[in-house]
């Protein structure tokens, strides 16, 4: 539920990501105000980037009416140098020299500093030594799910505080405002809370590869892992995400969270033997898709046209960053293949990345021209609706289902082929 | 007959041939020609861009090499260095020229032989070879499964497995890292492997540590009728098929064919966009600048395989327009004839002191001893005289605690080739690379001291007299053994392009002064014929022999 509140503190907001966007508008939504300063030249322009997260788009506008968000040029923070109570700095996606000069800027102030980012374990402590005050807290994301950011922002399900100094966040503005919207907060020192952050993404990115590694033998001992994964849900020692088999993670903070566990781990001398291997599954598993193809069509695939559904790295989200569309238009286009993709989401951030190359071509609806598809490839599915099964059948478009998207019912129903990701057949 | 082998005198003929039997008699030992002039290196020392070739402790004086000079004028050493870069049919007895130095040609020369643009089809055959290395390293190649390639294997003999190989052992520190070629793509480098033993021991060990999903099998062969390599590929191919029962599929995606034979090609399956082509022009032992270098390119991308191209063709530049006198690749082949033919030195030892050029000996083993092993002239007559003499090596070091003793104290005079490259390892690294730079220096310190002591014996190590009369015979070193020494700023696809040539060019030049072909191989012929007839004995159980493969025939047929 909203709360109001009498703002006591002056609070700025440092950050060029989702999560910098999400952290404020959930202040915001709390009633308080905040200033935000990030890369783009606008508000307007900034928020486009996540017009995939619409609850975040909405709030994002109603502070800008309301008054409550004030938007800055980051460059601007450095030139004027502003005077605030709280600096929340989102570390991600800054760069080395910027977050410098930002750190250079707070740290002789006896104002109260909160961080946020996936920086290797004991980089927060060593900022949090050189700034002169003693309120320091770290605030990992690490509540977010397949949801919205900024719902899940507003009511973390798991709400994680490092603090310089013992109980010090409940003094804070902004710690206060998330703890007191959610029960299950835990503070600590901020190397521990550093280390769990770690810990817990890693161990995700670890049980989703094993998942999609046993994925693999499914299909040879024709058992469906969506079966099995509602099997392995019933078993609490486990846990219940991270357990669906399909084209592995993406996004940006899993890779981040095991390419610097593994520059930590071998800069140590340490073995990385566990995290190496995640990162070669996850990277394998975003083109496995393609070879079914490749072996459904006995390497001929060239000229075969092509339907892509969906492109974002998690559903209802138009970022593609370490999207398995990534390594499969490539591979497709290098083939001769005709692509097609359907992601009305993603639409945009493809063609930035491709730079409208001539072989993206978008459709409007997912069965469009489904009479002239030689093969639909499945990467992820934003619709509320299911896909229509008496649609495909008309054409009997063979799917290569790189989400497990479709239910064992929706299979049978299904004429023409089907393959998933251990799903036991095709 | 053509015209220009009966202008080409017998080699004994020439005035110059008894001048030098005459002066031979005349050289005395290298402490002497020391004494004599203790400037050699100002008469017998070229540099050549990064390539250096002292040749000043060689069994000769100023009067030896305008001998050697003039005997090559005499036997028409610039004419038929002209004919061998210009497409005459050098190679008498197969009635074909020998155009090695055309494939390193630069895009946009100009070679017309019989009114064909041998340029155009040189580069057309290298981006031919580019576009599979691209698809290849990329990641776009895939195997039967749709997984990328991972390894290749290169399968062949002779000229399609010593060039190569040795090349990507030299030339593994150019192994291209990782790098993306464009979005979704990464470029990585290749595993490449070889196998050309015809007994598969190498493909047995090998094919343990490969995955057939992601293993290509490039069958190297210029007439695709070697039996050495036909038998390993259909090894390689059982082995596939054993994974992936579909023929048809296993030889589209995971056999590469390079041949100048393609009807042969077809024949055995090789998918028509995997085959690549050569041409009869191009020697066996002549051919990795060729699509047989396809193993090289791939393991060192084709960025390095263009610089070792480069490499090459600007020492043929060199030898093709550097007066005799300077010219590394024309004084290396008279000195090795000065050697063979008057001073009576049958052997030559290549000791490179770089353990990158391991398989360097092995491969000039086949370049000069298949090239000029020969007795019978341009005219079918036989030599008077020693050709080739017999040539191994090793790494320098390793070869010291092998036969140095031999070369030291033996009775045999050998001719040795030091090859050195001055820099290796990052001087301003800090880590282990300074202690590599020590053993690097101390290696090159072995190499000279060796040359050293080989020349000039005792009196290298202080001794007044080359050779101790007194009681401590066995600490005697005779010294008095020719070398020549090659040092190189440091080892790159250039400079190696450059040395390869450099003995290329040195091989054809003793041919020359020999008057034989270099560029026919019968000696190898007979045993291809020969056993195929014992082949078909062993499994006929025929004794229709002498009596010593008889009683052999019996033991191995139990009969």
């Amino acid at each position: 539920m909203k709360k109001t509140s009498t703002q006591t503190s002056s609070i700025c907001i440092i950050g060029n990501n989702a999560k910098a966007a999400a952290g404020a508008m959930a202040l915001t939504h709390f009633g308080l105000s905040v200033t935000f300063y990030a890369l783009s030249k606008s508000a307007n322009e900034h928020i486009k980037r996540y017009q995939f997260d619409k609850t975040l788009c909405n709030q994002w506008q109603k502070s800008l009416d309301e008054g409550s968000l004030s938007y800055q040029v980051l460059d601007n923070f450095l030139l004027t140098q502003p005077s605030f109570d709280i600096y929340w700095v989102f570390l991600d996606q800054l760069t080395d020299c910027l977050q410098e000069e930002v750190l250079k800027y707070i740290e002789p102030q006896t104002c109260d500093v909160c961080l946020s980012g996936i920086v290797q374990i004991g980089r927060i402590e060593s900022i949090s030594k050189r700034l002169n005050t003693e309120n320091v807290f770290y605030i990992p994301f690490v509540f977010l799910n397949e949801a919205s950011v900024f719902l899940a922002t507003i009511k973390p399900r798991l709400l994680l505080i490092g603090e310089k100094a013992e109980n010090t966040a409940m003094k804070n503005l902004v710690c206060k405002t998330f703890m007191d919207s959610t029960s299950n907060f835990h503070l600590h020192t901020l190397k521990t809370i550093e280390f769990t952050r770690s810990c817990m993404m890693n161990l995700m990115a670890s049980k989703l590869s094993l998942i999609n590694e046993l994925a693999r033998l499914a299909d040879h001992c024709s058992v469906d892992m969506l079966e099995v994964e509602t099997l392995l849900k019933q078993d609490d020692r486990l846990g219940v995400g991270f357990l669906k088999a399909g084209w592995g993670y993406g996004g940006s903070t899993l890779p981040k969270e095991t390419k610097i566990l593994k520059k930590h781990l071998l800069g140590l001398n340490l073995s990385a033997n566990i995290v190496d291997e995640v990162e070669y599954i996850n990277s394998d598993q975003k083109e496995l898709i393609f070879r079914k193809l490749w072996q459904y069509f006995d390497s001929h695939v060239a000229n075969k046209s092509v339907m892509i559904w969906g492109a974002g790295y998690k559903e209802g989200t138009g970022r593609t960053k370490g999207s398995a569309i990534h390594a499969v238009l490539p591979l497709l286009w290098g083939h001769n293949a005709i692509t097609t993709i359907y992601d009305p989401l993603a639409k945009n951030e493809l063609s930035e990345e491709y730079n409208s190359d001539r072989r993206l071509n978008f459709a409007n609806s997912p069965y469009e021209n489904l009479e002239h598809i030689d093969a639909i490839i499945i990467i992820n599915w934003s619709e509320e609706y299911r896909p229509d099964i008496s649609v495909i059948n008309k054409s009997q478009t063979p799917i290569f289902d790189a989400k497990n998207l479709l239910s064992k019912e929706e299979i049978q129903q299904l004429e023409g082929h089907y393959t998933g990701i251990g799903r036991g057949i095709g | 007959m053509p015209h220009w082998i009966e202008t080409m005198n017998d080699p004994t003929l020439t005035p110059q041939w008894q001048k030098l039997i005459n002066h031979s008699n005349t050289i005395p030992d290298l402490v002497t020609l020391f004494k004599n002039n203790d400037k050699r290196t100002e008469d017998f020392l070229i540099d050549f861009e990064s390539v250096c070739f002292d040749y000043s402790k060689q069994l000769i004086d100023r009067a030896t090499k305008k001998l050697l000079i003039e005997f090559a004028e005499q036997m028409g050493l610039k004419d038929a260095i002209d004919k061998l870069v210009s497409g005459y049919k050098v190679n008498t007895t197969e009635n074909r020229p020998a155009l090695h130095t055309a494939l390193r040609l630069p895009k946009g020369a100009s070679l017309v032989v019989d009114d064909i643009d041998i340029t155009k089809q040189v580069h057309q055959s290298l981006d031919n070879m580019g576009v599979i290395v691209e698809r290849l390293t990329s990641g776009l190649w895939r195997g039967y499964s749709g997984k990328a390639i991972k390894d290749i294997v290169n399968i062949g003999v002779g000229g399609s497995d010593l060039g190569p190989l040795m090349t990507c052992m030299a030339l593994s520190e150019w192994t291209g890292e990782a790098q993306i070629i464009q979005k979704g793509l990464v470029y990585n480098s290749i595993e490449a492997h070889f196998v050309s033993n015809m007994d598969g021991t190498q493909l047995d060990k090998l094919l343990f540590t490969l995955n057939p999903e992601t293993t290509v099998f490039i069958i190297s062969s210029k007439s695709f009728t070697t039996s050495d390599t036909l038998s390993n590929a259909k090894t390689a191919l059982a082995w596939l098929s054993n994974s992936h029962n579909d023929e048809k599929s296993i030889k589209r995606n995971h056999f590469i064919g390079i041949s100048a034979n393609t009807k042969k090609m077809d024949a055995w399956g090789i998918h028509k966009a995997n085959q690549l082509t050569l041409w009869d022009w191009v020697g066996g032992r002549f051919s990795m600048w060729s699509s047989i270098g396809l193993s090289v390119a791939l393991k060192l991308g084709m960025a390095n395989f263009r610089e070792l191209l480069a490499g090459a063709h600007l020492m043929d530049e060199h030898f093709i327009h550097t007066p005799f006198a300077d010219n590394i690749p024309v004084m290396m082949g008279l000195l090795s004839v000065w050697n063979s033919s008057f001073l009576g030195i049958n052997a030559q030892a290549v000791l490179p002191y770089d353990g990158r050029l391991k398989y360097f000996p092995n491969y000039l083993t086949q370049l000069e001893m298949e090239s000029n092993g020969k007795s019978v002239n341009l005219s079918g007559q036989k030599v008077a005289f020693d050709t080739c003499p017999i040539l191994w090596g090793e790494v320098g070091s390793n070869a010291q605690h092998a036969f140095y003793q031999l070369l030291h104290q033996g009775t045999q005079n050998v001719a040795c080739d030091f090859i050195a490259f001055i820099n290796r390892y990052d001087e301003n690294r800090q880590d282990i690379d300074q202690q590599l730079l020590l053993q690097h220096k101390l290696s090159l310190a072995n190499c000279l001291a060796q040359s050293r002591v080989l020349a000039f014996g005792n009196v290298a190590l202080g001794s007044q007299e080359p050779c101790s009369t007194t009681s401590t015979t066995h600490k005697n070193y005779r010294g008095n053994q020719p070398s020549s020494t090659i040092l190189i700023d440091k080892l790159s696809p250039k400079t190696l392009g450059m040395v390869l040539a450099m003995y290329e060019h040195k091989v054809y030049v003793m041919s020359v002064m020999w008057g034989i072909n270099p560029f026919d191989q019968w000696g190898v012929e007979v045993g291809k014929v020969m056993a195929s007839q014992l082949n078909d004995a062993i499994h006929q159980h025929t004794l229709d022999y002498d009596d010593s493969t008889n009683a052999l025939l019996k033991r191995i047929c139990n009969l």
